[in-house]
């Protein structure tokens, strides 16, 4: 018992003792020891890895593994507040996916920050940022969780404003962080509410801040409770996870470096979100508004973050786009009940986002831009980058035997099967949301890689090195292979029928023929439109000025000028600044001035005694000795 | 001829003593109703050691011996002690007003203001 | 009523009258032998008072030495018969100081004084012996009990000749 507590923590720890390292020492001497911070934090998240593949060895495939240990924080009043972990299926399987994502990322970094002068930096921020999202996994406490959920918005705010030299990194990391900071608002809202609420169920030995005791205790709660506990919750995850309306973030945190991009969006950062969600499922699932609210705002996130996905012309961003609607597709399985499902497209999609961003990270190294309008052509040049972003495009399209496919297919076909409001939305949703989907990302492979199409710049053109294109084969491989992994349609010797099969009692789906046919096709008639429009550059770029829609989704919807001239600006500004600036000015300033003013008004008469006549001096002295005598005697008598 | 009556002198005395020092513009006139307010304060010091028992005798009771019974005239001693005191106080402020009227060629307290703040 | 009430009446009107003229005469050198009638009539109330040895110190010191002094100094004075003014303030001051004597009296005479007994207490053949001869035991009390005050005086004495010397004494002789 004593190893498995010891390697859980190891896991945790061995990052964060990296980091600790890397910032204490190696960031103070000179550049000859880059290579060693760098090594050190790759070896680092290797040991991580390591365990976390023999912790899901030992949970693979039994439904009811429960490992938790902790020591007591602190104590409130007789609540101690413990720090710990609490370990089963789904958080070994997030361990994994963390630590293989982090690793690959790591090594692809050797290779594309070679050279630069925050290197070490770079990797103590990454080390950290892999430490607090297994933190964050790791928590029995939703207190700590809160923790580590911070600490994770503070690296991606050290990681995005990683170039702080730049104007638009600092703004896009500040931008990133505020915006998470009003749905970590609704978290702590959640935390504050589930606190004050379960403090009567310390009497049945449930301890109100950890998480299983909460879903425990949810039968005895109110359903006003739950669901503005869920309110809560939701809202964190929202601006965690970059959902609509707190989604304007993620594609501005494009500013960081590339494989940071990678991270963020593949395994710590927006998975935190979705995966809160699923660890209270239980919690939340006891409102059923709570979970149509989940479902309407994946739903909305997912078609707009695809709508806006199909006009953009950075990579990164069209992959970010990307991003926020596959979350949205997240939300949408757990607002139709089934958060196994969310779990699975959370790995297909951390493998194969994970290989696009590295392969657009590629790209990007070889053509120095993120612009679509330099690249072209790049087939013959780059061909292992081009057929392993084929490989991810195809996953996330989701075709057939790749891992997208799988998990998608399933969550329509639940939507499919299910009855209520919430699966019809998710149903239409995800069936637009396919071929959307299907349409940016082959306009985006096809302006990238297509030889038809001549690149404006014409730079010398190289395939990356090989410590980029190592992880990026290895993730290309699981890009394939995982969802068929976690799901194979047919009995296999070694494999679980569903790893998430058990899982909050969600039932074997066997894949509806029909629904997948609708989805390949549905797929196929984007991926034929995207061959259509984007076989040259000029046509399609007509047909879209044409069509003023085109200028709505240029500026991604106008949220951004929504929020930053119409909320902040003007609401904020001059609405809500107003009344703090009256409540300054009354409660704050008034007061202080008056006691200035009465202190100046006061010292003023008095200064009037101070007139250098000795006599005056003597007459009031007088006067207020006489004062004192009388007052002392009256005193006197009065006692007496 | 009581305690009260002896009182009332002396706090006649050191009222119209405070009124001169408080009021006088010369500095000797301020000396001189000083030596008042000194007189009265000697008045009170021997009218109360003439009437008044020293407070041992309220304990002591029947049994006092000479030397308690010389302690009646305290108050003459804290007289004479005064006295000493008023007349090395007035050679004093002699002096200084000798220095003030050298130096400044008057000797009018209101043109003495050097502590206006 | 007998001759020590009259003398004392007589005395204490003398007292206070001559000290008002202190205060209020405009002439600063009658304003000093105004002073000069103060103490004397003070020395008279203190033999009135059974305490000779103080009344002809009074008169010996205040009458005599102090009174000289003074009226040393109000020979610098330029205007002498006009010198005696008094400031802005007279009139409040009278006020107060009025208020003042009233208070003081009041609170004087209210007060429940613990007085001798000189008719049968325990003390009362000790307490008139020492009051029909009062320089004696002054004396033995001075020189016994308050020997080192009194020493002290005298250096004080001392001190007060030489520092008015030393300030008196012109820099540039």
């Amino acid at each position: 018992m004593f190893e498995i507590e010891l390697i859980i923590s190891l896991i945790f720890v061995t990052p964060l003792i990296v980091a600790l390292i890397n910032s204490l020492f190696i960031t103070l001497s000179d550049n000859t020891n880059v290579k060693i911070g760098s090594y050190l934090s790759i070896m680092g998240i290797f040991i991580s890895f390591i365990l976390s593949i023999y912790i899901f060895s030992l949970a693979y495939g039994d439904d009811h593994y429960k490992i938790n240990a902790s020591f007591e924080w602190f104590s409130i009043g007789n609540l101690p507040v413990l720090f710990g972990y609490y370990v089963d299926f789904v958080s070994a399987s997030m361990l994994l996916v963390v630590t293989s994502v982090s690793l690959l990322v790591q090594i692809y970094s050797l290779g594309y920050m070679k050279g630069d002068k925050g290197l070490v930096r770079y990797f103590t921020y990454l080390s950290l940022f892999t430490s607090s999202m297994l933190g964050v996994v790791l928590s029995i406490n939703i207190l700590q969780m809160y923790f580590f959920w911070e600490l994770v918005g503070v690296c991606s705010y050290l990681l995005i404003g990683f170039w702080f030299d730049r104007n638009s990194a600092r703004n896009a990391a500040k931008k990133a962080f505020l915006i998470t900071r009003i749905g970590d608002v609704g978290f702590l809202f959640a935390i504050l509410l589930i606190f004050s609420n379960g403090l009567s169920f310390l009497d049945k030995g449930l301890n109100p801040l950890i998480i299983q005791d909460i879903l425990l205790m949810t039968g005895d709660l109110s359903t006003t409770i739950i669901f503005l506990v869920s309110i809560g919750l939701i809202a964190g995850a929202v601006g965690k996870s970059a959902q609509f309306p707190l989604h304007t973030w993620l594609p501005d945190a494009m500013e960081g470096p590339t494989p940071v991009s990678a991270l963020i969006h593949a395994a710590t950062m927006v998975a935190a979100g979705v995966f809160l969600l699923v660890r209270f499922f239980d919690f939340i699932s006891a409102s059923s508004t709570s979970l149509l609210i989940i479902a309407v705002i994946g739903c909305t996130t997912s078609l707009l973050g695809a709508s806006i996905a199909l006009v953009m012309n950075d990579i990164k961003k069209v992959l970010a786009y990307s991003t926020i609607s596959q979350l949205g597709y997240m939300f949408m399985a757990i607002g139709i009940g089934a958060p196994a499902i969310a779990m699975f497209h959370l790995v297909t999609h951390a493998f194969f986002k994970a290989l696009l961003f590295l392969g657009a990270g590629n790209v990007s190294h070889a053509v120095h831009s993120f612009e679509m309008e330099k690249m072209g052509n790049l087939k013959d040049k780059m061909p292992v980058t081009y057929y392993t972003f084929l490989l991810g495009s195809l996953s996330l399209v989701g075709i057939f035997p790749l891992a997208g496919f799988w998990s998608k297919d399933e969550i329509i076909n639940t939507a499919y099967q299910g009855t209520n409001l919430a699966s019809t939305i998710v149903l239409f949703g995800s069936l637009i949301g396919i071929v959307m989907t299907a349409f940016y990302t082959f306009r985006m492979v096809f302006l990238t890689f297509n030889h038809r199409i001549q690149p404006k710049v014409n730079a010398t053109i190289e395939e990356s090195p090989k410590s980029m294109l190592f992880p990026v084969a290895i993730l290309s491989v699981l890009a394939v292979i995982i969802g068929f992994l976690i799901n194979p349609p047919i009995d296999l010797p070694f494999l679980e029928k569903h790893w998430f099969l058990h899982y909050q009692h969600h039932k074997v789906i066997d894949i509806n023929l029909a629904i997948a046919l609708v989805s390949t096709l549905l797929a196929g008639l984007g991926i034929t439109a995207a061959w259509i429009f984007y076989k040259n550059r000029n046509i399609t770029d007509r047909l879209f000025a044409s069509i003023n829609m085109s200028q709505v989704l240029h500026k991604k919807w106008y949220f951004d000028y929504l929020y930053e001239i119409v909320i902040v600006k003007q609401i904020f500004y001059r609405f809500i600044t107003r009344i703090t600036q009256i409540f300054d000015d009354v409660i704050i300033n008034h007061p202080s001035d008056f006691v200035g003013y009465f202190a100046k008004n006061l010292g003023r008469p008095v200064s009037l005694f101070q007139n250098g006549s000795v006599q005056f001096y003597g007459l009031v002295l007088t006067i207020f000795y006489a004062l004192v005598v009388t007052l002392g005697v009256l005193l006197l008598y009065v006692i007496s | 001829m009581s305690l009260e009556s002896v009182l009332t002198l002396s706090a006649g005395l050191f009222a119209i003593g405070l009124f001169g020092v408080l009021t006088k513009r010369n500095l000797i006139a301020v000396l001189m109703c000083i030596e008042l307010m000194f007189n009265a304060i000697n008045v009170a010091a021997v009218g109360i050691s003439r009437y008044i028992a020293p407070s041992m005798f309220r304990i002591a009771g029947s049994d006092l011996n000479s030397e308690q019974v010389d302690l009646i005239l305290s108050g003459h001693v804290i007289s004479i002690f005064s006295i000493a005191i008023s007349a090395a106080e007035v050679s004093m402020a002699l002096a200084i007003i000798i220095l003030i009227y050298r130096t400044k060629n008057t000797v009018d307290i209101s043109d003495i203001n050097k502590m206006s703040g | 009523m007998n001759l020590t009430d009259i003398f004392f009446i007589i005395f204490s009107l003398i007292a206070f009258s001559s000290a008002l003229l202190v205060v209020f005469i405009q002439d600063l050198f009658k304003s000093a032998l105004m002073l000069v009638v103060t103490f004397i009539s003070v020395g008279g109330i203190f033999f009135l008072l059974n305490a000779e040895f103080l009344g002809v110190i009074q008169i010996l010191i205040y009458a005599g030495g102090i009174a000289i002094i003074i009226i040393f100094g109000v020979l610098m004075t330029k205007d002498m018969a006009t010198a005696n003014t008094s400031n802005i303030f007279m009139f409040i001051n009278g006020q107060i100081c009025l208020l003042f004597f009233v208070l003081l009296s009041y609170f004087l005479i209210n007060e429940e004084w613990f007085l001798l007994d000189l008719v049968n207490s325990s003390y009362a053949e000790q307490a008139k012996n020492l009051f029909s001869n009062t320089t004696d035991h002054l004396a033995t009390l001075l020189l016994k009990n308050w020997v080192i005050a009194f020493e002290f005086s005298s250096v004080l004495l001392l001190a007060v000749i030489i520092g008015s010397l030393a300030i008196v004494k012109d820099k540039n002789e």
